[in-house]
């Protein structure tokens, strides 16, 4: 039976993707880079972390391109590249309706 | 191991299950309120193995295990450096095994939680659904399909050689064998539908039915090794011949038919026995 592929990334492995789009970087890496750039509001905790740092493996968006001791570093891939643009463009649509619905209730409220 | 080390230890026997999460963590946690903390050799055959200390607030995560925890998986069974140096970063540390799951330990209260993402952590538990279900399969081909297809249909007469009670026995101990892995893929597949609808359940109520699984496990393996002695009793006797009789030594009614009883008494004379040195002229 084929591997079932994530059918969409939540918002821990996007930021683990974003990670990795700026450089190579080690789990502990990724997870600081995470804490910095949303200032701690999303805090990814270590086994959800390695999860999904294995899951990408084998969905082949990320792969291990240094082995030192017991750290990994990982770097993106085209595949992860093109989750996360998808992932970008998804969030966007969202916005942008739901922008569009404000703007919307807004012209209504004026009138 | 010196005496005073072997005064500190201590052993108690789970009251849940391995794949029961909820319910180890917690009982792990309220062991180390009474000063009992899991020690790095972990659970065997359903015991768990204690340091005695001082009571302390200690946080217990099972986490499901990527790869099989047995000693011939790779890794030896312990969890990935990469995996042990992350959780360590974050104030976890690896203790020891139960069943497909490794387990991690804190004393720091403001460690932040192994998991933050129960989609995430569904998926990993997943793979040890995956585990279970394998192992069930397997569990069924080899307990249940190939007997039957290496006794090429001939049940009844191994019943006979074996003993009816004993074949039923065993089929009972079968069934109860794959009804606790059938009951295990079914407990994993709840808590991953749980995990999927964002709730991280951690705390339970382990003492409800801590009297049926201490009881219940102990019975069946105590059950098990009876069986198998009884089995082994009998192959043995089958092998050894241990069941054959010399005919002259049986003093009670023979359940067949012999020559005595085809053959009047008075004609027994002119019956041409059989010679086997009259084929080789």
């Amino acid at each position: 039976m084929p591997r079932k592929a994530l059918s969409g990334l939540t918002e821990s492995m996007f930021y683990v993707l974003m990670a990795l789009c700026r450089q190579p970087m080690c789990g502990i890496e990724v997870a600081d880079f995470v804490d910095t750039k949303t200032q701690g509001e999303v805090r990814i905790g270590p086994a959800t972390l390695y999860t999904i740092l294995g899951k990408f493996e084998r969905e082949k968006y990320i792969e291990v391109i240094e082995v030192s001791g017991r750290r990994r570093t990982y770097s993106i891939t085209a595949a992860g590249l093109g989750a996360y643009a998808r992932e970008i463009r998804r969030l966007q649509r969202c916005l942008d309706d739901a922008a569009s619905e404000e703007s919307q209730l807004g012209r209504e409220s004026r009138e | 191991m010196s005496d005073a080390e072997e005064r500190k230890r201590a052993y108690r026997l789970a009251p849940c299950p391995a794949y029961d999460i909820e319910g180890t963590e917690s009982w792990l946690e309220d062991m180390a309120e009474k000063g009992l903390v899991l020690s790095g050799d972990g659970f065997f055959a359903g015991v768990a193995c204690f340091w005695k200390t001082e009571p302390r607030q200690l946080r217990y995560r099972l986490e499901a295990a990527p790869e099989g925890t047995g000693l011939w998986s790779g890794n030896g069974g312990l969890p990935a450096e990469e995996a042990v140096e992350i959780n360590e970063a974050y104030g976890w540390k690896y203790v020891a095994n139960r069943g497909q799951f490794h387990i991690y330990c804190t004393d720091d209260p403001s460690a932040r939680e192994m998991h933050t993402d129960p989609d995430v952590q569904a998926l990993a538990l997943n793979i040890a659904n995956k585990r279970a279900r394998a192992n069930m399969i397997t569990a069924l081909i080899y307990f249940m399909i190939f007997p039957l297809i290496h006794l090429r249909g001939g049940v009844l007469l191994t019943a006979v050689h074996m003993g009816s009670g004993l074949m039923l026995g065993g089929l009972l101990l079968v069934l109860i064998a794959l009804g606790r892995t059938v009951a295990r893929v079914l407990h994993l597949r709840r808590l991953r539908k749980r995990l999927s609808a964002g709730e991280a359940p951690h705390r339970k109520n382990w003492r409800r039915r801590a009297l049926y699984h201490r009881l219940s496990r102990p019975i069946f393996i105590g059950l098990t090794i009876i069986w198998l002695g009884f089995f082994f009793q009998g192959w043995s006797n089958e092998n050894l011949g241990g069941n054959i009789m010399p005919l002259e030594e049986f003093t009670g009614q023979i359940p067949f038919a012999t020559l005595a009883d085809m053959v009047p008494a008075g004609e027994r004379a002119g019956v041409i026995l059989f010679n086997p040195w009259i084929f080789q002229g």
